[in-house]
């Protein structure tokens, strides 16, 4: 019985007050209401500005942002917001992860922003040794998706705050099925397992230990052309000055197959580790 | 899993990026808590003291174990304002019923907050289960009464944040598994649906440690209590078969039959005795999935 990620994940806060991805440095104090109800009153609204804004990043990549107005950047935001949130949900599936939750809260703003900075500096430096990209010309009739920053704060048990951190995602939203993807389905543990190993492990006397794979889905390679933007604040130009776009050698976090293919990953070092996989729950 | 020479196992449990390493060798964990950062770039957590929102507490000479989510429960008191709020002590009160009445659109806020409870009840709160079905039948349309009733189960878990599974063992004996199956006949006013419940233990001595539990509301009208039970009991093999095929798969066969235990006499006749009477006639083929299964253990 493999249980579809989504369906045991946990809650998590999508701050409704924060626009998070490009305009986090000028953020607005109020939350965002006029946004929320326009967007409930009228679920076509959606359809209207944010996905038609998604198409818009195809047909026009070179002038996507710039041909949005404020408002429809902000629902765009939004829905970029809610995705990849659930994205970063996959990838963690942990009750401390809250998104944004107390961004304007602190008193130390601009140390979080310098904290910020640097985490974004070492998670681009990441990139570079881990050879998640090629930088390339984007060859003509191939699509490019567009890319942005996700900002999550990494709490303890007690929810304080030990590490900002700043991840470089894809928006896998705008992937097309069958022409950028196929396949997205990973199973996870269903949490009767889980209970069922800690409760054996506690009546045996077994050991227990716990490990984290850091930055999991980079670590595996990806067999499907992705081409995405490069991430704002670091872009590199051709020798004659024209637009480079990044050909993904590794899943990025917000791709539609990475959890597939992390799983894939792991699963095949697994197996070649001598372990076998269980029948009634394969995880 | 990973079976060695001479009786070790080790267990890996994959969580996307979470990994729980366990088994009865040292050896073999630390083998392979070595062997694993050479391919991938890992984080050793050591002792499991938290997964998935859940924190674990561990005692090894007493062999305890107590799972809770006082760090979730509080996030979620925080997320919906109930910080402060006074504590109560039972999660429900009286039953939800539907509101037919125009002006009530579909809020997204009471969705959230059902969302974020019905966390707790899956993992570690099977006493909230049924309180958050109940709340659950009515997302698309909550009004002020179910907010009450929502906002109950928070003031609830503020009295109870810290409670959350006790496990418990002994040096000797194996352990089995045995469910427990119930349900609340017609209990739902407005289609007058009953309510299946069941709960999974791993029996060892005297020790009970509830591994599994499930209240959901079935998806038929039934005519008798008796019925009612029927189904649950269904509900409650089916969850067996799948545990049972878990634990073969950790080499803990379950040798002998898995006891479930049922309160309606009316219900255990007719799981273990095909007969048609002219009161049964008209149940469903597939509860008789449980005689079918009882006759093959």
């Amino acid at each position: 019985m493999g249980v579809h990620q989504e369906g045991e994940v946990p809650p998590t806060n999508t701050s409704e007050d924060d626009d998070g991805i490009e305009n986090r440095s000028h953020q607005d104090e109020q939350p965002d209401d006029r946004d929320v109800d326009h967007v409930r009153e009228d679920p076509s609204q959606v359809e209207a500005t944010g996905w038609k804004g998604t198409d818009n990043i195809i047909q026009n990549v070179n002038n996507m942002g710039r041909m949005r107005s404020r408002t429809k950047a902000r629902e765009h935001h939004r829905l970029d917001n809610a995705l990849v949130t659930m994205g970063d949900d996959l990838a963690f599936a942990a009750a401390s992860e809250v998104v944004n939750e107390d961004h304007h809260l602190t008193e130390d703003e601009s140390e979080a922003l310098e904290e910020r900075r640097k985490a974004k500096d070492a998670e681009y430096q990441d990139h570079m040794k881990n050879g998640t990209w090629e930088l390339t010309p984007l060859p003509k009739g191939e699509r490019c998706i567009s890319s942005g920053w996700v900002e999550t704060d990494k709490r303890d048990q007690n929810g304080i705050i030990v590490r900002r951190n700043v991840r470089f995602i894809a928006k896998g939203y705008s992937q097309e099925y069958g022409y950028d993807y196929l396949n997205t389905y990973a199973p996870v543990a269903s949490i009767t397992t889980i209970r069922l190993i800690l409760a054996i492990a506690c009546i045996l006397d077994l050991e227990l230990d716990n490990m984290d794979v850091e930055t999991a889905y980079p670590q595996s390679d990806l067999e499907e052309k992705v081409y995405v933007k490069q991430p704002i604040g670091y872009e590199q130009y051709g020798p004659n000055g024209e637009e480079l776009v990044c050909q993904l050698r590794k899943s990025l976090y917000g791709l539609k197959q990475s959890g597939r293919n992390w799983h894939k990953t792991i699963d095949g070092w697994f197996r070649g580790y001598g372990l076998h996989c269980s029948s009634a729950d394969p995880c | 899993m990973k079976f060695g020479s001479s009786g070790e196992v080790l267990v890996i449990v994959l969580y996307v990026d979470d990994l729980i390493i366990t088994g009865n060798s040292r050896d073999m964990v630390n083998d392979f808590k070595l062997a694993i950062p050479r391919k991938f770039s890992m984080k050793d957590l050591r002792e499991l003291d938290w997964i998935l929102g859940m924190a674990i507490k561990r005692n090894r000479e007493k062999r305890i174990m107590e799972i809770s989510q006082t760090a979730y429960i509080d996030t979620v008191l925080a997320k919906f304002g109930m910080a402060d709020c006074a504590p109560v002590l039972k999660p429900m009160e009286g039953i939800l019923t539907k509101m037919n009445r125009e002006d009530i659109k579909p809020d997204s806020e009471y969705m959230k907050l059902v969302g974020s409870l019905l966390y707790a009840a899956l993992v570690t709160r099977p006493d909230i289960a049924f309180a958050v079905q109940s709340l659950g039948k009515h997302l698309h349309l909550a009004s002020t009464e179910h907010w009450i009733a929502a906002k109950r189960v928070l003031r609830y878990l503020k009295g109870t944040r810290e409670i959350g599974l006790k496990y418990t063992g002994t040096t000797t004996g194996s352990f089995t598994l045995v469910g427990y199956a119930d349900a609340d006949y017609a209990g739902d006013k407005d289609n007058r649906r009953s309510t299946s419940g069941y709960a999974f233990t791993l029996r060892h001595g005297d020790n009970i440690n509830t591994v599994d539990w499930r209240a959901k509301q079935q998806d038929v009208v039934v005519l008798s209590s008796a019925e009612s039970e029927l189904i649950s009991a269904c509900s409650a093999t089916q969850t067996t078969i799948y545990i049972r095929q878990v634990l073969v798969d950790l080499g803990f066969k379950q040798d002998g039959p898995t006891m479930i235990m049922e309160d309606n006499q009316a219900c255990i006749a007719m799981s273990n005795n095909p007969i048609t009477h002219k009161r049964t006639k008209h149940i469903d083929v597939r509860y008789h999935f449980v005689r079918e299964k009882n006759k093959s253990k």
